[in-house]
């Protein structure tokens, strides 16, 4: 173990104060946080009344989430006149409002007024808004439809954020020298969601997978000295568990990690019905007493996600070290003996809340399982057109698919390792191309008779003469590994209107740090052995079309 | 709480959000002490309430303006009852 005074020593004594159930303003101000690279972001604040109590509490947050903000403030104005900046681009605006500031309006008249004013918003800047709307009991809720219609338009309500919890909402007290009437308990409880929950949903790559440990973690005791009946699942571990359960109904693979004997875990599991997770919860199960950086590497593997997509969590800071050293990007929870300061941990770290859940999100862990059926399908086939067949594996191109604008939007900016151009394109910005006569966004997904694996691949393309310019190409990482790269893309893009009269096809080609699958996919298309260099890449039409359609595959149009 | 232990509380709230240290026995006040401005100030107030689990009249908010000023009316504050 490595580790007194170090930066992950640093990191998770920090948590233990940005976790608690309410943390002070005075504990927060002590929080020391390790400068390891963070990732530098513009947010402009709209407002009309002050956010700056807020931000203060936000600020060792933003640090534990590595991203360095430069919050452009404006000043309070009730009529939102967003007066336009020197066109920078931005990472996220905010608009920060007390609606009870607009008490002459009726909800629909705010509705529709906030409406208009956020769509301005919208056509200044592609950057994703977060309205912060604090007012009266259910006003916010009121305004939601109306302003998540806009592209990228995300609602927070702060008395949603505390939810059952018994504290103060409004201080009419401190409004003369504060600026606003949020009391400063809610303030707390708001900088830590934006900072570690909305924020990094954003700006930052997602936690697809968590894995965790068993004892101490989630229950209390040790199964192999206390038993399956003598382990306690105490309120903290049933709500940690209940927790779990629900991000993996969401789409968060779950994985267990677990030095014991696997057939006693299983046992437990099975025969504890109290337990709200079940054995099969989890996607993958590595129990045994080799290395739990050896786990989580396979864990990853498994998973087809990259290691630093994995959240690791136990009750000992040794086996956190050990992992730390050996996985590269991987980040850590340090399990307390306080289920509830575990779970806390776990909701709040950065890129595991998703705002907003998708039909696909939750296609994913159920197509995950499916895997392991196909890989025995595999076996069994003497072809591979026959195993496609018998799977009744079936690709679906839509071209302009508005309603699932959202989704591209998500693969463009979260694909890292099929993605050749690394655009990494906004949803405003899918909304563009899709209404552009020049320009097409085409949408492929991926079914078969076990399960649908969603949209799982999208191409961004313009017209330039008799050219049609490839800007962005991702597929999932779900569908990669079934050799069906060149029917998802290339089938979509040939059969595309836009692509009618063309001869050839230029490719964007990007280098990032996990893009190299992109890469060899690219590479061989153009009969290279080395990585194509970045930029446009062109091949013909006729050179492309032989592999577009894999035998045995079932196309559709959408 | 007794004044002493009521100064060093204050103290370490003000140390904590203006970063630097203050010691004991000597007054901090706002006009003489550099990065004390309004945002700070509201910062400090919220601060000290929550640690010693009070909360300042409205009337007196823009008065606390020395270090001195939140012992006496803490103490003021607990003396009666606390909130």
């Amino acid at each position: 173990m490595s580790g007194a005074s170090s930066p992950t020593s640093a990191r998770l004594e920090a948590a233990r104060v940005l976790f608690a159930e309410r943390p002070t303003r005075l504990a927060l101000a002590g929080v020391a946080i390790p400068s390891d690279p963070r990732r530098s972001v513009r947010i402009r604040v709209h407002r009309n009344h002050a956010i700056e109590p807020v931000l203060a509490l936000a600020a060792p947050y933003l640090a534990y989430a590595r991203i360095s903000a430069e919050f452009e403030i404006g000043a309070y104005d009730d009529s939102l006149s967003f007066p336009s900046g020197p066109g920078e681009p931005l990472d996220a605006t905010l608009v920060y409002l007390d609606l009870d500031r607009f008490e002459r309006m009726t909800p629909d008249e705010l509705a529709t007024w906030l409406g208009g004013r956020v769509h301005v918003l919208r056509d200044e800047n592609p950057a994703p808004i977060v309205v912060v709307a604090f007012g009266a009991a259910g006003r916010a809720e009121a305004l939601r439809p109306a302003l998540e219609s806009v592209v990228d338009v995300f609602v927070v309500d702060p008395r949603s954020i505390a939810g059952a919890e018994s504290i103060p909402h409004v201080d009419e007290r401190a409004l003369g020298v504060s600026g606003t009437r949020v009391a400063n308990g809610l303030q707390g409880l708001l900088a830590r969601e934006l900072a570690s929950s909305v924020l990094p949903a954003l700006l930052l790559p997602p936690i697809k997978a968590i894995a965790i440990d068993l004892d101490e973690t989630l229950v209390r005791g040790v199964l192999g000295e206390d038993g399956v009946d003598g382990v306690d699942l105490t309120a903290g571990h049933l709500a940690l568990q209940t927790t779990l359960r629900d991000l993996r109904e969401r789409g968060t693979f779950l994985a267990l990690v677990s030095r014991n004997v696997e057939s006693d875990v299983e046992a437990l599991f099975r025969e504890r019905d109290d337990f709200p997770l079940r054995w099969d919860d989890f996607s993958v199960r590595r129990v045994g007493w080799g290395s739990k950086s050896d786990a989580l590497l396979e864990v990853a593997r498994e998973l087809r996600i990259a290691p630093d997509a994995v959240l690791f969590v136990d009750d000992n800071p040794g086996e956190l070290f050990e992992v730390l050293e050996h996985v590269p990007g991987v980040d850590v929870v340090l399990a307390s003996r306080d289920a509830e300061q575990t779970r806390r941990a776990i909701v709040h770290h950065p890129g595991v809340r998703k705002l907003r859940g998708s039909r696909d999100d939750a296609l994913r862990v159920r197509d995950l399982a499916a895997n392991r059926e196909r890989e025995d399908a595999a076996r069994t086939h003497a072809t591979r057109e026959d195993y496609l067949r018998d799977l009744e594996v079936t690709i679906t191109r839509r071209y302009d698919a508005l309603d699932a604008r959202d989704r591209i939007a998500e693969l463009c900016r979260k694909t890292n390792q099929f993605n050749l151009a690394l655009l990494r394109t906004s949803a405003v910005d899918v909304e563009r191309r899709m209404a552009s006569a020049s320009s097409v966004v085409i949408s492929a997904t991926l079914d078969d008779r076990l399960s649908s694996s969603g949209t799982v691949a999208v191409v961004l393309a313009t017209r330039v003469d008799d050219r049609l310019v490839v800007e962005e190409l991702c597929v999932s990482c779900r569908a990669l590994g079934r050799g069906l790269e060149d029917s998802l893309v290339l089938a979509s893009l040939l059969d595309a209107p836009l692509a009618a009269g063309c001869t050839e096809i230029a490719f964007q080609v990007a280098h990032g740090d996990r893009n190299e699958p992109a890469l060899r996919w690219i590479a061989s298309h153009l009969g290279i052995d080395e990585t194509p260099a970045p930029g446009l890449h062109t091949l013909s039409i006729e050179r492309l079309r032989p592999s577009s359609r894999a035998a045995g595959v079932r196309f559709l149009a959408g | 709480m007794t004044p002493i232990e009521l100064e060093a509380v204050v103290l370490s709230v003000l140390s904590a959000i203006l970063r630097r240290p203050f010691e004991p026995g000597h007054d901090v006040v706002r006009a003489d002490t550099h990065g004390w401005d309004s945002l700070k100030h509201v910062e400090i107030v919220f601060a000290v309430e929550e640690e010693l689990g009070v909360e300042f009249p409205e009337s007196v908010l823009g008065e606390l303006d020395r270090a001195s000023r939140f012992v006496s009316e803490a103490a003021r504050i607990l003396g009666a009852g606390g909130r």
